[in-house]
């Protein structure tokens, strides 16, 4: 596979983590370690003034020298929302990667198309890498790239849900139009599902659910680590294509004869 | 003075600035964004921004998230 280049940075890993969920930060940095990552997602929320803080920091306990750390804008349900996040954490923290999540539906958590492109186009303008969670549509995608977004994240699924990729099909065509990394985001359950994205042509994937809420989270994480390698190295040895037809492994002569 | 906090109203006293008005909260400035009357203000600023009253505040900071 070619090198994962997202705004020239290279990706040894094709594995990225979120960060929500986790039972505590030392699992988390635990998990985020074993699955060798270097990128992770956070995302920003109101301070609780009223309550002691239940654990650091979470910027404390992640090395920006080792792993880029990208705000999304969860809770947004407009482009205007998404952008004052991004804003906000530029000015809170440096950063300017952002994974755009414009969820106005809560019940399905479904990317707005439309409110998507608008702060696609307006937050590329000012500089940002901005990293758009789509529906799988291959127009979108196309859309969201021309606006300039560094990278695309249609999803497998909707997210948390744990159902695998059921948007193959249009994963197939955005990977194949794509002139950015495709990085399959939400819905992946199971090591195999991320091999699959992997497989179809994404450059990478994007994992929080089924690892911060797995039984282990920091096995899962080893877990999907070895199946996106797996699938790469898979990628990389050059498989055929599928048949119809049966061919055999064994010689169809010699046979023993009666 | 009375100011709206992350939506709720509060009374902080009478802070000379936004970092004052944060410590007094009890806030660490280093970890946190704040938008003062719908305009970002950073982190270098926040000493040098005063508070008026009835302001609208928000302390955002960063969470685990997917």
């Amino acid at each position: 596979m070619l090198p994962l280049i997202i705004a020239g940075r290279t990706f040894r890993s094709r594995l990225f983590i979120g960060t929500g969920k986790f039972g505590s930060h030392d699992v988390m940095v635990r998990a985020m370690e074993a699955s060798g990552s270097e990128l992770v997602t956070v995302a920003l929320r109101r301070v609780n003034l009223d309550a002691a803080p239940a654990d650091d920091p979470i910027l404390t306990r992640l090395d920006r020298s080792r792993v880029v750390i990208v705000p999304n804008t969860s809770g947004a349900r407009t482009a205007e929302e998404a952008i004052r996040i991004a804003r906000l954490a530029r000015a809170a923290g440096g950063f300017d990667w952002v994974k755009l999540e414009l969820t106005p539906d809560l019940h399905h958590l479904l990317p707005d198309p439309v409110e998507t492109l608008r702060a696609t186009e307006i937050l590329a303008r000012e500089g940002f890498v901005v990293l758009p969670y789509m529906n799988a549509d291959p127009v979108l995608a196309k859309r969201l790239e021309e606006a300039g977004a560094a990278a695309v994240m249609p999803l497998g699924s909707p997210i948390g849900t744990n159902r695998g990729i059921r948007t193959r099909d249009m994963i197939e065509i955005i990977v194949s139009q794509a002139r950015v990394p495709v990085i399959v985001d939400a819905g992946l359950g199971l090591p195999s599902h991320a091999a699959e994205a992997i497989e179809l042509g994404a450059s990478a994937v994007l994992i929080n659910t089924a690892i911060a809420t797995a039984a282990d989270p920091v096995a899962m994480a080893c877990a999907f680590a070895g199946a996106v390698r797996a699938a790469e190295m898979g990628v990389d040895a050059g498989p055929r294509a599928a048949s119809a037809e049966a061919s055999a492994s064994s010689p169809l002569t010699g046979f023993l004869s009666a | 003075m009375n100011v709206t906090i992350n939506g709720q109203e509060r009374d902080v006293g009478s802070p000379s600035s936004l970092a004052a008005l944060l410590e007094g909260l009890g806030v660490e400035a280093r970890n946190v964004a704040v938008e003062c009357d719908g305009a970002i203000v950073r982190c270098d600023q926040l000493a040098a921004t005063p508070v008026r009253p009835g302001a609208r505040i928000e302390i955002i900071h960063f969470v685990g998230g997917g």
